[in-house]
């Protein structure tokens, strides 16, 4: 219940009204109270540190929601490298929070097809720990979806990834299963994202569209930097729809050394790649091409290990 | 002082702790040798077969022994295992004779079949089948039967020293192998003729005394034999003639037989078949409460739940059911069974139901917390994780749950391996280590010095690496353009090549050094390809897909 000392201090900062984070502060705790005595759960939020971005999630990521990230089967990796820079994050800012970041739980679209199995090392270099990652590995996406009620329902995850490749099934079932999920999710405060191709009807907390993006080739004129700065991952990203959000669109690199989301500008028809001039080519300016395959951009690591 | 002779098997393994290191995989070419240290030095107390046929033994120093056989390896010896294993034999050695022991200090068993050796066509029979069976598992053993166990374990070791065949049996009195008892005098006489060429050591007197006897003159048994008793028992000490007069039966000894382990097993019978699903549920139900509460009592904890029934035909059938560590809640079996009524067909109806625990290990008794006491938040998280894992192996398959574990290979496909969830708990707060890449603090201050020495790897890898068809200019350069799955990539950009050579110590005839490109086509879609073979050794290249950039 709202306690009375709080309402004496939250009248009092009213009135000069100078320090105004408290004040916000108090209010946010108000709304939660609120939502407590309504039966909802309060909703909190995690910053993705992009400015538009989270502005239009309306301050940042929902914890304890279900998420939806859609994409074509033929850029796999891209939506489960951006599933990764949010676990990511997820997990940093749990840590932050004082809480120790629980075990991030992903079950995987079976290996058989072209999706290809979760790479250990890929996923570090994204900066995820896979020593803390938990595979289901079931060839059924139903059976996966089935079981995913009960990850959700656990206490102490990070996160939960699940992907739903191929999976043709009414808009009834995915109403009935992603508001199942949603429940469990909302009970045990885990946040659930779902990744496959995009979906007609569903009642997920934020839907999102994940493209490769082009963006990153207007570097390539730019002093070569190095390796990882050369191929930052970058995605297009068209935040579909947002609960209490608006829609969004726009390009989204990632900092591998920060582990933080950065806005890119998006590239213009003009200068787009299909007419960009050859120099481009593998990365490197023209100068260094001339120079010949002599000085490959093999790593020196690499070079000493064989 | 009448003792009755029994027929006492012994078995001994000269060389178990060698069959083991076998068995663990351990290379049969290099002789090995099993140290222990000994003040400050290190010496020889077991060996393997090879290394006996160079020369080397127990008691050895392990310098000698390496001067004598340079290319000895040398282990640890382990006298922990070395019991398991005799502890398992002797268990095995149940099938025999219900009275089985161990024999610690000498690597070898007792089996007393009096009374069993019929079912195996005699004793004759039974050391056959026995030997037979014990060989083909890779042990190296001596054996002997005799009427007193002095005098098996006298001639397994010490009778026609250096063979492996039976030893002393066909010129064993032929009362042994004869159901009706000879004559006890008749026993006695061949007895003592067998024994009396054996050295004095076969009697298992203290190396102290055996010294002493042979500093006396008196080598074998028969020297001592007809000795008057008083003045060697002052002399040598009482041990020496109870030892006697154990392995010529005079004075009563035994082994302590193994008591066999009581499986873990709770069952139900019905008196009339059921087949309703509510009695099945409450069939489990009852079954796992049981085995709950059987666990308890025992002290113990299961990791592996089979859940069996018969049907009204006769027919049998189990489940099983794997933990991911040692538990007896009954309320975790409870939660684990629950889907499993379902699968259950009862047909014509079930007349038993059993449940069996497998693979227990001793579990101290946790106390229940007390209600108005907070359980640490860590304890119950890990709980949680741990049975989630449980729930999901049990709904969704053995080695469905996986972790991820680094392998410190090249080859991108042997770099990493999964392990079973069940078996491994995962380390979160331990860092990343072993992964080709930085580790990356939360903070992250000192990352980007590190990046760019990790070679970059894909974050989804194709378990079998698509070929693809490609355009690129000869000998090396990076593709220009590929097509995969009837579509065509234009490359932008390219960075590589990295070599990845295969490990020729270990790889099949015909494997080739691989290039390995990232490349990233005009979609901004990032690929990992790789040309197999090179071209400037006058290798056909063949290009394909491997993995997928985020």
């Amino acid at each position: 219940m709202i306690n009375k000392q709080q309402a004496f201090r939250a009248k009092n900062f009213s009135k000069n009204s100078s320090n105004s984070q408290i004040k916000n502060d108090y209010l946010e705790n108000l709304k939660n109270q609120i939502g407590s005595i309504d039966g909802r759960v309060a909703r909190h939020l995690m910053p993705l540190a992009v400015a538009p971005l989270d502005s239009a999630l309306s301050g940042g990521l929902a914890l304890g929601r279900v998420h939806m990230l859609c994409g074509m089967m033929q850029a796999h990796g891209v939506v489960s490298g951006f599933a990764t820079a949010l676990v990511r994050r997820l997990v940093t800012h749990l840590s932050a929070t004082g809480k120790p970041a629980g075990p991030v739980v992903w079950c995987p679209a079976s290996s058989a097809g072209g999706a290809g199995m979760l790479y250990g090392h890929g996923l570090a270099a994204l900066g995820l720990d896979p020593a803390g990652l938990m595979i289901v590995d079931t060839p059924h996406p139903a059976r996966r979806m089935a079981a995913l009620d009960d990850i959700a329902r656990t206490d102490g995850l990070a996160a939960v990834v699940a992907e739903y490749d191929g999976m043709q099934k009414s808009s009834d079932y995915w109403m009935r299963l992603i508001r199942r999920i949603q429940l469990a999710a909302e009970a045990s405060r885990v946040t659930v994202f779902l990744l496959g191709a995009p979906l007609a009807a569903n009642g997920c907390e934020t839907v999102w569209h994940i493209a490769p993006s082009n963006h990153a080739s207007n570097t390539a004129y730019a002093p070569v930097k190095s390796a990882q700065q050369l191929w930052q991952p970058a995605w297009q990203v068209r935040l579909q729809r947002a609960r209490g959000g608006y829609p969004f669109q726009g390009h989204i690199g990632w900092d591998l050394a920060s582990g933080r989301f950065t806005e890119l500008t998006a590239v213009t028809e003009a200068e787009s790649p299909a007419s960009a001039p050859a120099q481009t080519l593998f990365g490197r300016t023209p100068d260094q091409i001339s120079a010949g395959y002599q000085n490959r951009l093999t790593q020196p690591a690499m070079r000493q290990a064989l | 002082m009448a003792v009755t002779y029994r027929h006492i098997l012994y078995i001994c393994f000269p060389y178990l702790a060698a069959a083991r290191m076998h068995r663990h995989g351990a290379a049969s070419v290099h002789p090995m040798v099993f140290v222990e240290s000994v003040k400050g030095a290190d010496r020889v107390v077991a060996c393997c077969p090879l290394a006996r046929r160079r020369g080397l033994g127990a008691g050895m120093r392990l310098a000698d022994a390496r001067a004598l056989c340079p290319t000895v390896h040398s282990y640890s010896t382990d006298l922990a295992s070395d019991h398991a294993d005799l502890h398992k034999l002797a268990l095995w050695a149940r099938r025999y004779s219900p009275l089985t022991g161990v024999d610690e200090p000498a690597n070898g068993i007792w089996i007393d079949v009096a009374g069993a050796e019929h079912l195996f066509g005699g004793v004759r029979g039974l050391m056959a089948d026995c030997a037979r069976r014990l060989r083909q598992s890779g042990l190296h053993l001596r054996f002997a039967a005799a009427p007193t166990c002095g005098a098996a374990w006298a001639l397994a070791h010490y009778a026609r020293p250096g063979t492996h065949i039976l030893p002393q049996h066909d010129a064993m009195p032929a009362a042994a192998v004869q159901p009706v008892a000879p004559p006890r005098t008749r026993m006695r006489a061949s007895m003592r003729q067998i024994l009396a060429p054996l050295p004095l050591a076969a009697l298992r007197i203290e190396t102290d005394t055996e010294s002493a006897l042979q500093r006396a003159g008196l080598q074998v048994i028969g020297d001592i034999m007809a000795m008057p008793r008083a003045p060697l028992a002052t002399r040598f000490g009482n041990d020496l003639l109870r030892r006697l007069d154990q392995a010529f039966g005079d004075v009563q000894e035994s082994f302590c037989p193994l008591a066999p382990p009581q499986p873990m097993i709770v069952s139900r019978n019905f008196a009339e078949p059921v087949a309703a699903a509510s009695d099945i549920v409450a069939m489990i139900s009852y079954l796992a409460d049981e085995m709950a509460r059987l666990l308890y009592h025992t002290g113990m904890a299961a990791r592996r739940l089979e859940l069996g029934w018969q049907l009204v035909d006769g027919g049998r059938h189990c489940h099983h059911i794997h933990l991911s560590r040692p538990s007896r809640q009954a309320a975790l079996f409870h939660r684990l069974l629950a889907g499993l009524s379902d699968r259950i067909n009862p047909e014509f109806g079930i007349e038993t139901g059993w449940m069996q625990a497998h693979d227990c290990s001793p579990l101290a008794p946790v106390d229940q917390p007390l209600q108005h006491m907070a359980t640490s938040a860590d304890s119950t998280a890990g709980e949680n994780y741990a049975s989630l894992i449980d729930r999901l192996v049990a709904r969704l398959g053995y080695g469905s749950v996986v972790h991820l574990k680094p392998q410190a290979n090249w080859q991108p496909e042997a770099a990493q391996q999964t392990m079973l969830a069940e078996l491994t708990m995962p380390a979160a707060s331990v860092a990343a280590a072993g992964w080709l890449a930085p580790t990356q603090s939360a903070t992250a201050q000192s990352a980007p010095a590190l990046s760019t020495t990790a070679p970059p790897r894909p974050i989804r890898l194709l378990a079998h690496p698509h070929p693809i068809d490609v355009v690129a200019l000869l000998p090396d350069h990076p593709p220009a353009q590929f097509i995969w799955q009837r579509r065509t990539h234009k490359i932008i950009k390219a960075s590589g090549p990295e070599r990845i050579a295969p490990p020729w110590w270990t790889a099949p005839a015909g494997s080739k050094s691989r290039d390995y490109f990232r490349v990233q086509d005009h979609h901004g879609a990032c690929f990992w390809l790789y040309r197999d073979g090179l071209p400037e050794r006058g290798e056909t290249a063949a290009w394909f897909l491997h993995g997928f950039f985020a």
